[in-house]
């Protein structure tokens, strides 16, 4: 077997030529397939690492199927749940820019908190002084960009739903790093964020659950929805579900389509590889005749395929990691990215898992090998007595 | 007292269906050739010998009659069988050679073998002690369609006797070569011979005819066997 | 199919591919079941002999890619765990529906008889007169409803997952089974399960030394749903080092060293070879023996993992679980 293997190689060797075109087409298939898959893992692995950092419960107020403000005090009925460590409020929303025509997400915190002023520090370079100095706020880099672009310079004027302006001023950047979470995002003090839109002492855009441990999160969030029929509870699970279900609908459309294509290829490769030359005839009928048996003629045809279908596969991944992970997949990436109007400089993090290389393996290698065991066996049954005259 | 054969082709006939209608090939052959025999098959073209030999290298099967070697019914083997049976007990030499042209000398000697569980080193030594014999072995690694009329005849004797066959047949030999190395051809037969195998050619080249060493000499026309020498 | 994700795609359409092959092979199988003559020497037998390497071709494709892309199947039921309510591992996910337990038991039955069927194969084309290839092809015919069977199960699986619907856990299936049967053993006391799987393990031991495949054949066969069910109900408790763990898919994960794999391809390997020693010895071929070896060789190997954990336990504890 292992004769019949090296004869495969250097048979195909041999006849680089034909075989050129077919290496060609389908290393460029399972290098589209590779490169859309790596990126879209890279993305969906991104955006579920953030999920880490969201609380496990939400809680909103839903009224005629829209979501409305809700009251503070339902903080302090949830937090004497078995299970919660800890529920409070949440002041944030969507404030429009009319300019730009874009949507910034504004967030409240108190800074006087001490596990807020610590973590700020780290991902936000800050100037101490102007932050210390009245209405300030910390804004992502998109908004910054922005801002400048519309000639606000280090300031904001929100206007407010009475007409009024407030300025804010820019105290700080957030860091290039967490460009995902920050690049739309402004944060100021609660009470600011109340002043802007209008929102008073005693109500909130949601309540944050936190529960130490995750196995009583289903319980704890059943109890918040008989305590309150009218919220909406959104878990942590949920969301990862509805990223995955997300990424993978998309992915598996994406796919589907693939497959469609790839099928075409497959019938061109089954009648390309259904006409042998005279030569590869000839040499056929000589090794029949020197005493090759049909079943051995037959393994070496398909090795060749399977061979050229590997080495197409492994060309093509290693190119695709290159290309995702080394040149950050220019143009690909933009088909992928275009859903926020605010378009963050996307660093896509290297990873690869088993998994999906497993996945384009067998979404490419077997149907090409499959398209080749007829042609193979065609080409192995052929008789031999030509060869002879 | 029967002498054991190496060779027995028993009435056998073949017939062919073409596009033309039904050709018949061989006509009730009857032949037995002794161990370590060499027998010239001797006819004009289209008078069967060529048919004879693949049916004796079991390439084809017979349409009726069959076809025993040493002791075994070469005409009835499937497939498999038959490839196996000619790798190990025939060595063939085409008429035109029937090397694989991109395949280099030596690769081309060890072809034959190649199914086998041999390792590398071992196909590279049977290979190259053949070609010693026969003086191509500095040949080894060109390209088969590179050689000349000569090296590649000698090329294609040494892939016929690698697997150290019990018969080796040929099938006009010489028709592509010139005088001179008919003769060095014929030389080498001579030097096959002496080694114990049996040897069966088919040729119409009068080079081959009344040679010493040459034990029988058959005559063929028209599918039939029509004479006998000795 | 409201689930559209990628490796289900993938595995969707394999087995359409698979199916369709297998569809040539038995159109094929049929005329030659039918028209066999191994003395003939018309043209037709000719091309009855090419077709059965294109029948046997098919075969071995299949029964390959089947192999490795069971294990791809394991891992994208994982997989969807994710996008299930109350699924944590591929054994919620299997449950689902009612069709995934049958499609597991089915998937795992055509590794077996496609496999067989390339045994006998190997075995009638190293005889000359091919004695059993009429046997072979009807026998195809047999096989190929087996195969469909399991391409619908897998279509309807996956098709009627519903990601809004809770699904147990493996801690839930594994202790409170549904069948009647497997409920049996379950409430076994551990001593009287791995008596029983030991001793038919002796049993095995002894069909070696007596050198019969037909005592082999037997016990293999046996060991299969007994091995299984001990390492559901008992042994997979130690290597998780948990009573009430049960799940025989978590073992494949990274967690625990991956001993799944080792696992179950040498309980597969094993029972494999101890029917096919069966089936050579009918067939009257040498390997007889050599598989024979290899069955005891796969099974004792399992045997010695899957008992290394609880002893290793009692060593280090002091205590069964």
């Amino acid at each position: 077997m292992k004769n019949l293997l090296a004869f495969a190689i250097g048979s195909l060797l041999r006849r680089g030529g034909k075989n050129l075109f077919i290496f060609f087409v389908f290393t460029l298939l399972v290098f589209i397939l590779a490169s859309t898959f790596l990126i879209s893992n890279a993305l969906k692995s991104q955006l579920l690492s953030t999920l880490d950092a969201l609380p496990p419960i939400t809680v909103e107020r839903i009224v005629a199927g829209r979501q409305t403000e809700i009251d503070t005090s339902r903080a302090d009925s949830i937090a004497e749940i078995a299970g919660v460590s800890r529920a409070f409020p949440r002041v944030w929303g969507f404030y429009y820019f009319p300019p730009a025509g874009v949507n910034f997400a504004v967030v409240g915190v108190d800074p006087l908190l001490p596990s807020y002023s610590q973590t700020l520090t780290t991902v936000a370079d800050i100037d101490g002084e102007r932050l210390a100095s009245g209405d300030t706020m910390i804004v992502g880099e998109g908004v910054d960009a922005i801002l400048r672009r519309h000639l606000f310079d280090g300031y904001l004027l929100f206007v407010k739903p009475d007409g009024e302006l407030k300025r804010v001023d820019v105290a700080g950047r957030f860091k290039g790093e967490t460009v995902l979470q920050s690049n739309d995002l402004i944060v100021m003090d609660t009470g600011l964020v109340r002043e802007i839109f209008g929102l008073p002492e005693h109500l909130a855009t949601d309540i944050v659950v936190e529960v130490p441990n995750p196995q009583e999160v289903p319980t704890v969030a059943r109890k918040i929805a008989t305590l309150y029929p009218d919220s909406r509870i959104v878990t942590r699970r949920d969301l990862a579900a509805s990223y995955h279900a997300l990424f993978d609908y998309k992915s598996g459309l994406f796919l589907a389509l693939f497959l469609v294509g790839i099928f075409t290829l497959f019938v061109i490769l089954y009648d390309k590889a259904s006409g042998l030359s005279g030569e590869e005839r000839r040499e056929i009928g000589i090794l029949k005749a020197l005493g090759w048996r049909t079943g051995e003629i037959l393994a070496v045809k398909i090795y060749e395929s399977a061979i050229l279908a590997l080495v197409a596969y492994l060309v093509a991944v290693t190119a695709s990691i290159g290309y995702v992970f080394g040149l950050q997949a220019p143009v690909l990436r933009d088909l992928f990215t275009g859903y926020s109007a605010l378009r963050p400089p996307l660093l896509l993090p290297f990873e690869i898992d088993g998994a999906t290389l497993a996945l384009i393996f067998f979404a490419t290698v077997p149907l090409f090998v499959a398209a080749t065991l007829v042609p193979a066996w065609r080409a192995a049954t052929l008789e031999a007595d030509e060869v002879i005259r | 007292m029967r002498e054991r054969h190496a060779i027995e082709v028993k009435s056998v006939s073949k017939i062919f269906e073409t596009a033309a209608g039904s050709v018949q090939a061989l006509e009730a052959v009857d032949l037995a050739i002794r161990p370590n025999e060499l027998v010239i098959l001797k006819g004009p073209s289209g008078s069967g010998k060529s048919t004879l030999l693949s049916l004796i290298a079991a390439l084809q099967k017979p349409t009726c009659g069959e076809v025993v070697v040493e002791n075994e019914r070469v005409s009835k083997l499937p497939d498999d069988f038959a490839a196996l049976y000619r790798r190990r007990r025939i060595g063939f030499i085409f008429q035109k050679f029937n090397l694989i042209p991109t395949l280099s000398a030596l690769e081309n000697v060890y072809t034959p073998l190649l199914p086998e569980r041999i390792g590398e080193r071992e196909l590279e030594e049977k290979a190259l002690r053949v070609m010693e014999e026969f003086s191509i072995a500095h040949k080894r690694d060109e390209r088969a369609a590179a050689l000349s009329g000569g090296e590649q005849q000698r090329v294609a004797i040494a892939r016929a006797l690698v697997n150290d066959p019990p018969i080796l047949l040929a099938d006009e030999p010489t028709a592509n070569l010139d005088a001179k190395l008919s003769r060095e051809f014929i030389g080498f037969l001579e030097r096959i011979r002496d080694e114990g195998k049996t040897i069966v050619v088919a040729t119409h080249d009068p080079l081959f005819f009344d040679l010493p060493f040459v034990d029988r000499q058959i005559e063929m026309h028209d599918g039939r066997v029509v004479g006998t020498r000795r | 199919m409201n689930l559209l994700s990628p490796g289900v795609v993938v595995l969707q359409m394999l087995d359409a591919l698979l199916l369709f092959l297998a569809s040539i092979a038995l159109i094929l199988s049929v005329s030659i079941a039918r028209k066999w003559d191994p003395d003939a020497t018309t043209p037709q037998q000719y091309r009855l002999e090419k077709r059965s390497y294109l029948v046997a071709t098919v075969v071995a494709y299949i029964f390959y890619l089947k192999l490795l892309l069971f294990l791809y199947f394991i891992h994208t039921l994982d997989d969807l765990a994710a996008l299930l309510p109350g699924a944590m591992c591929a054994a919620g996910v299997t449950d689902a529906t009612p069709y995934g337990t049958p499609l597991f038991v089915v998937k795992i039955l055509d590794l077996y008889l496609f496999g067989l069927w390339l045994v006998l194969h190997r075995i009638d084309t190293k005889r000359v007169d091919r004695p059993y290839t009429r046997t072979k092809f009807r026998l195809y015919l047999l096989l190929f409803p087996f195969l469909v069977l399991e391409t619908i199960l897998q279509f309807l699986h996956f098709g009627a997952i519903d990601p809004h619907r809770i699904v147990s856990c493996c801690g839930t299936l594994f202790s409170a089974p549904k069948t009647p049967l497997i409920g049996l053993f379950t409430t076994l006391p551990a001593p009287a399960v791995a008596g029983l799987f030991y001793l038919l393990y002796a049993a095995i031991l002894l069909a070696w030394l007596r050198r019969s495949p037909t005592a082999t054949a037997i016990s293999n066969l046996l060991f299969i749903p007994v091995a299984v069910l001990s390492l559901i109900t008992l042994f997979s408790t130690y290597i998780y080092q948990m009573p009430h763990h049960h799940c025989p898919f978590c073992l494949l994960q990274a967690d625990y060293g991956y001993v799944g794999y080792l696992l179950y391809t040498a309980l597969f390997g094993g029972t494999f070879f101890g029917l096919a020693a069966w089936v050579a010895e009918k067939c009257g071929d040498g390997r007889v023996r050599r598989w024979m070896v290899w069955s005891v060789a796969l099974d004792t190997l399992y045997v010695a993992v899957v008992s290394f954990h609880p002893i290793a336990y009692y060593l280090e504890n002091g205590v069964w679980l």
